[in-house]
């Protein structure tokens, strides 16, 4: 009997120690990395955009692994799962489930390039249960509803560009008063040129031209001869990378060149500034966030030349925003200790800290509906460097203005 | 509102000849092979990608390399010809539409393999250049594309009417049997019909150069318009492709500028539907006759 209860707990021991044993191997293999996916369009009509965005993610996964990964998970080394969005927001959901479904141990994902993207994804983030950060900014992203989604990025850009209007009239004389409002029939478009219109109007600026144009397309002569005969003074354009090349060769060639204040993404492109050459020189934009902005300091000084070291190109919007993502979900694993999605997600929406997105204060302030209501847009100007390269350099507000100022043109 | 419609005119008649010499080598293929090729417009695409490697070895003008690019586009064309496009001649339509498609979806994955999804552009000073009389102006590049498009598809139609080679391709058009009685090599005629259409797209690529960034899936933007062009002005007739051109590069700027430029697709579409229900055949199309 003695024996048999002898056995009985020597077996019991080990038992519990190979359980133990296989526990904190389990442990520690969970701790080894944490799968962050990255949906973005990796091929298709705005696959530029994907790769900058890749890119912008790669970059923050080993910027953070290189400082020692998640010290609260004892160190664990994130990893980069990618997807691809295919430049259609049709399968979109198809790709973020198929995704998941391959990788169940996905922690966070970031994406996705667009805003229609991110609205159909959203959903399947929310099923799943996984805090999504993502770069779109529409502002009917927080309107849907969702928990898990974030968008730290802004997503009311008309205000900046207006007050700029007015900074330019006040403290240049440009006496701006006729206003051309053009956006691809997106998501993204729509909801930026809305506001852009409401903006313009409150501000007393006529609006005399306000039309979108479909997305991708062969040709934007019809669209720029009647801007041309509404004698808009400034246009803002709302397009991705193919468009703004497009609209922009499209003016020039029909001698019409009034001042451009890009509605961000394809006017912020490292390739906008190749296609357009010196004419690029001086051209505005509305961003997100920029590299050269004040928030790019202090934790961050590295972030954009360290970027532009590796990648060959400067940290433009799309690469900042996304790393920019991935680090907050970083922040809050490491806040929360756990990869739990629903944990996750709440300390997202209660983190207060400084990040590259910058804005009002610069602290990262999430409202109910996962909007950073602190986040502000900035206004860029295309410069010519020292090295002979065009880089967007912040020029607006002055809270968030780099060192170069803006430079007027005509 | 005068100078509007006059604008938008030109500025159609200059998309027209670009959609043209996209088409008219839809059509000859069409024409002689009976076969939509829905790879065209990838074939564009590498034309594209061959003015880029070519300008970044020669630092030539993009005009100049016009004959580099035909030698090309002749070489790649044959061997698509002799690995895909022969194996599967005589075959029903649904074979040929599975296997271009394909080919156009392989060609745009291998160029995004080898060129990245990143847009690349050839060099040109006149990009941003117009021809203006008047308060009216025209795009540099587009009028270029335009009058060039003009003598392609006019050297291609002499090419069909006077010379043996194109008669023997009109012959094995209308019964590639007869014509093989006849003593005419309806391989030859498929072959150089086929290679000819890819030799059409690249050239096409290269005229599109100084107004497109060039990336894998640009042939895409043209495609769905080229397939109309190809029905509406008469399947297998080459100044059928120039006219339908013009007419859809002419509509689409007249609805976008006098209506809106979204609906520019739409106004295409509407006409294409009116001339299809007056003449099914399309405008220049006749029964059992093609190219």
């Amino acid at each position: 009997m003695k024996n048999l209860m002898k056995r009985g707990i020597a077996l019991t021991a080990t038992a519990a120690m190979v359980m133990g044993t296989m526990g904190v191997t389990a442990m520690a293999e969970e701790a080894e990395t944490i799968k962050i996916a990255g949906l973005f369009n990796y091929s298709g009509a705005n696959a530029d955009t994907g790769i900058l965005d890749g890119d912008g993610a790669q970059f923050a996964i080993d910027w953070i692994n290189e400082k020692g990964g998640i010290q609260s998970l004892g160190g664990a080394k994130l990893e980069y799962i990618q997807g691809d969005t295919l430049s259609d927001s049709a399968q979109a959901k198809a790709v973020a489930e198929r995704v998941l479904s391959e990788n169940p141990d996905i922690v966070g994902a970031v994406g996705a390039g667009g805003s229609g993207y991110t609205i159909a994804m959203g959903s399947v983030f929310e099923k799943n249960q996984i805090p999504y950060v993502q770069n779109g900014v529409s502002s009917n992203i927080p309107e849907q509803g969702y928990s898990f989604t974030f968008q730290p990025v802004p997503n009311v850009f008309g205000q900046t560009q207006i007050e700029f209007i007015q900074y330019m009239n006040e403290n240049y004389d440009y006496n701006i008063s006729k206003v051309g409002i053009i956006y691809e029939d997106t998501d993204y478009g729509i909801s930026t040129a809305a506001g852009n219109l409401e903006l313009a109007q409150e501000a007393g600026l006529e609006v005399v031209f306000e039309e979108s144009f479909p997305a991708n397309g062969s040709d934007v002569s019809s669209l720029i001869t009647n801007l041309k005969a509404s004698g808009a003074e400034i246009v803002l354009p709302v397009a991705f990378t193919q468009d703004a090349k497009l609209i922009f060769n499209t003016m020039s060639s029909m001698d019409y060149h009034p001042l451009i204040l890009g509605g961000g993404a394809g006017f912020l492109y490292p390739s906008f500034a190749e296609e357009l050459g010196d004419a690029v020189d001086g051209v505005l934009s509305v961003a997100s966030l920029n590299w050269d902005s004040t928030s790019f300091s202090g934790d961050f000084a590295d972030v954009a030349s360290g970027f532009e070291e590796k990648y060959g190109y400067f940290m433009s919007e799309h690469s900042a925003g996304t790393f920019n993502h991935v680090y907050i979900i970083a922040q809050a694993l490491e806040e929360a200790g756990t990869t739990d999605g629903a944990v996750l997600a709440d300390t997202i929406r209660n983190l207060s800290i400084p990040t590259v997105q910058g804005g009002k204060t610069g602290m990262l302030a999430f409202d109910e509906n996962g909007a950073n209501t602190d986040a502000s847009p900035v206004i860029v100007q295309w410069q010519k460097d020292d090295d002979g390269t065009y880089r967007p350099h912040t020029i607006f507000p002055e809270n968030l203005a780099g060192e170069n100022g803006f430079v007027a043109v005509e | 509102m005068t100078w509007k419609i006059i604008q938008a005119i030109i500025n159609g008649i200059l998309n027209g000849g670009v959609y043209a010499v996209v088409a008219v080598g839809l059509t000859i293929v069409y024409g002689v092979m009976k076969m939509i090729n829905f790879a065209n417009g990838e074939f564009l695409m590498l034309g594209m990608y061959f003015t880029y490697l070519l300008y970044g070895l020669t630092g030539w003008n993009c005009y100049a390399l016009i004959p580099l690019v035909v030698i090309a586009m002749s070489v790649f064309g044959f061997v698509v010809y002799k690995l895909v496009i022969e194996r599967i001649i005589g075959r029903d339509s649904t074979t040929y539409i599975m296997v271009t498609v394909g080919l156009s979806y392989f060609l745009i994955n291998l160029s995004q393999i080898i060129f990245s999804a990143t847009p690349v552009s050839v060099p040109s000073d006149i990009k941003t250049s117009s021809v203006t009389f008047g308060s009216y102006s025209a795009s540099l590049p587009r009028l270029i594309a335009f009058l060039a498009a003009c003598l392609l598809i006019f050297i291609t139609w002499l090419f069909m009417q006077k010379t043996y080679m194109g008669r023997a391709m009109r012959a094995t058009s209308e019964k590639p049997e007869v014509a093989q009685i006849l003593g005419i090599n309806t391989k030859v005629a498929f072959t150089v019909a086929f290679v000819l259409s890819v030799i059409l797209a690249g050239v096409a690529g290269l005229l599109l150069t100084p107004i497109y960034t060039i990336y894998p899936s640009v042939g895409s933007v043209l495609k769905t318009t080229g397939l109309m062009i190809v029905v509406l002005g008469g399947m297998g007739s080459i100044p059928g492709a120039l006219l339908g051109g013009v007419i859809v590069g002419v509509v689409e700027a007249l609805v976008g500028t006098l209506i809106s430029a979204n609906l520019g697709p739409a106004g295409i579409f509407a006409v294409f539907l009116i001339i299809l229900y007056v003449r099914p055949q399309g405008i220049f199309g006749k029964k059992g006759r093609v190219a």
